[in-house]
């Protein structure tokens, strides 16, 4: 217990500087006002402004962008409940109770609910996060490379398999993004691979230009045509209007806490993150409830439920990422980018040799969801009014950032070329109905997959079943075997079933 | 715009073939290039050889699945050619007249690109988003970050 008020106090010194209160509140404040913009997910927010934390030191760096990350997730419900368009994928639930409650004209009691929704499953969230950590930090430590091995290999299975309707295209980006990972020097050899003689190629592709190319570049344009003007939708939301009723108060206390336990432990799960998590926890209202024919229908349960449980999940899932070093999305492979930039290797050994990194950054998450507080009540008006900014003045905005991004890096202009290329890349990986984020995801993983890959079978003597024959590692391959099985059982009924209605 | 008409109707099926000859040629070229090893002790070429292959594996999975099922709703492409290609291109233009001419003729070229995408353009728009951005750069590369990008350069001078 003593250590544990020894770690916070390291953490409440580095995270309560001056500097790391301005990024923090930079990163939030970005993190909101991004997340608020219909079509400009967690993803692209984070793409286009992780370039400019490379000029920050580490803790500053990380502390702006997780505030950028969980920031989206309070800004995304706003749209949802003004525009029933949700503002991050994490937020699709909250429209669902939260539109309708804006046609009865309770938007500022669904704002403000929200608003306490999420501070409260954050808090639940970071607060899981302290008390685990050092467990999982202390079991981590015993891992050798095959445990590492197959815990990548069922982090990318998961978050390919579980998060996309069409499992086998996942799992099949996420291999491009391990090949595309390989580009450059390898570390063992010192062999060139796959760089064909091009300098700019020898330190491998930049994850800059592959993410803006396919979140900031390939998304936007998709979005272009059909975009459609929001300004005359939205009313101006006073305080007072904010005010939820006893009843609401009362109805939410239970949803609040079930919600925040749901996403906690999905946050935690490689794979499924703010999304899924916010589908589980409304599924698990609606079962709860006494009257589930009021959902669908303005229901306060089933829009604070979704809403503690992606914040809960945000926060979460920073446990696997920096206890482990094995991030569970794209939005965690980019956070892990940003370690290895700084020279920091990511996995258990970072909390015990940085403590003033791991608990800094644990600390700033409650400075920064108080920000968000703060943000998102009584300044709700002025992010309402950011909504009417038509796309076709963001389009522009947007592609200007992400070429001066990708050229602040390196101060190199080719790397904006391989934006257009990655952007051509994803458009033709949509034109496929191909996902883009698994290939973040592999990208970042792939030459530490090879890595341990081969360090594994050195030890081993290049016998397989090492995989297989230590406890820990066999778990894991275990819980793979489970879901590829059940993937496959999944989609040979759903081919069946879409022959029988032929 | 008229809605394009489609040259054959299988054409977005063609992902798991595309993704078969990537896995292939990428496998390959490890193969004939890379030294591979044993399991053991591998070379470079072993790592990116298993990769290819699990590629080509999914791919070819990819490919009988998206054939067998026909039914796939495919989202409208119209407009989308036009929207890409002027983003694309506008990306490509900041780009050559970032180096050839600096940051300030740049932001106006890229964004006069980018404010034709959706074919509703308005020039009094457009130059307040131009010079609203280049007040942002400026704050931000210049006095925040310092890094002292060229504004202004003459070809024929430099």
């Amino acid at each position: 217990m003593s250590e544990l008020f020894a770690n916070i106090s390291i953490g409440l010194a580095n995270a309560l500087t001056l500097e790391g209160l301005v990024y923090c509140f930079i990163g939030v404040l970005l993190g909101t006002v991004l997340g608020l913009i219909p079509g400009v997910g967690t993803l692209v927010a984070l793409s286009l402004l992780f370039p400019f934390t490379y000029h920050l030191d580490p803790l500053p760096g990380l502390v702006m962008l997780a505030g950028i990350f969980y920031g989206t997730t309070y800004g995304g419900s706003t749209a949802s409940i003004l525009l029933n368009l949700p503002g991050t994928p994490a937020n699709a639930v909250a429209a669902i109770e939260g539109y309708p409650m804006a046609q009865q004209g309770r938007a500022g009691a669904a704002l403000f609910l929200t608003t306490i929704a999420s501070f409260f499953g954050a808090t639940v969230g970071i607060t899981l996060m302290m008390a685990f950590s050092p467990l999982i930090v202390s079991f981590a430590l015993q891992f050798g490379p095959q445990e590492y091995f197959s815990l990548m290999i069922l982090g990318m299975l998961a978050a390919s398999v579980i998060s996309d309707s069409t499992p086998m295209k996942g799992v099949a980006m996420v291999v491009v993004g391990v090949m595309l990972g390989l580009v450059g020097m390898d570390v063992n050899s010192g062999v060139q691979r796959y760089t064909f003689g091009v300098l700019e190629l020898f330190s491998g592709l930049s994850l800059v230009a592959l993410t803006m190319g396919l979140f900031g570049i390939a998304e936007i344009i998709r979005k272009i045509p059909g975009s459609v003007d929001h300004s005359r939708q939205i009313e101006k939301i006073s305080l007072r209007s904010m005010l939820p009723s006893r009843n609401d108060m009362k109805r939410s206390r239970m949803p609040l806490l079930r919600g925040a336990g749901v996403g906690a432990f999905f946050g935690t799960l490689p794979g499924t993150g703010g999304l899924i998590a916010s589908f589980m926890a409304y599924a698990t209202e609606k079962k709860f409830s006494r009257e589930p024919e009021r959902f669908g229908k303005g229901a306060v349960e089933g829009l604070v439920a979704p809403e503690s449980a992606n914040n809960a999940a945000d926060q979460t899932a920073f446990i696997p990422t920096l206890t482990l070093g094995i991030p569970g999305s794209p939005a965690m492979a980019i956070m892990l980018t940003v370690l290895i930039v700084h020279g920091i290797a990511p996995g258990p050994r970072l909390v015990v040799n940085e403590p003033e990194l791991f608990w800094g950054l644990i600390m700033s998450f409650w400075v920064g969801n108080l920000f968000l507080l703060v943000l998102n009540i009584p300044f709700i008006g002025l992010w309402v009014r950011i909504l009417s900014i038509p796309f076709n003045v963001l389009v522009p905005c947007i592609v200007v950032l992400v070429c001066l991004g990708t050229y602040s890096v390196n101060n190199n202009i080719f790397d904006i070329f391989f934006v257009a290329g990655f952007g051509l890349f994803g458009l033709m990986c949509r034109y496929f109905a191909f996902p883009l984020a698994p290939v973040v995801l592999g990208f970042v993983l792939g030459p530490l997959l090879e890595e341990y890959f081969r360090r594994s079978l050195l030890i081993a003597g290049g016998d397989f079943s090492t995989f297989v024959t230590r406890p820990v590692s066999a778990t894991f391959i275990a819980i793979c075997a489970i879901l590829v099985i059940g993937t496959v059982y999944a989609t040979v009924r759903q081919l069946r079933r879409a022959k029988e209605t032929l | 715009m008229r809605p394009m008409k489609r040259a054959w109707p299988h054409m977005h099926k063609l992902g798991g073939p595309v993704l078969v000859m990537f896995g292939l040629s990428y496998a390959l070229y490890a193969y004939l290039n890379y030294r591979m090893g044993s399991i053991r002790s591998m070379g470079p070429g072993m790592f990116p050889v298993m990769a290819g292959g699990t590629l080509m594996l999914l791919g070819f999975v990819i490919t009988v699945a998206d054939f067998r099922d026909g039914t796939r709703e495919i989202a409208s492409e119209q407009g989308l050619l036009r929207s890409a290609a002027l983003v694309l291109a506008s990306i490509i233009a900041f780009a050559v007249s970032f180096a050839m001419l600096g940051l300030l003729p740049a932001i106006f070229v890229s964004v006069l690109l980018t404010s034709l995408a959706d074919g509703r353009f308005a020039p009094a728009r457009y130059l307040a988003v131009s010079v609203a951005l280049s007040v942002f750069a400026v704050l931000v590369f210049d006095v925040m970050l310092g890094s002292n990008l060229p504004l202004f350069k003459l070809p024929m001078l430099s």
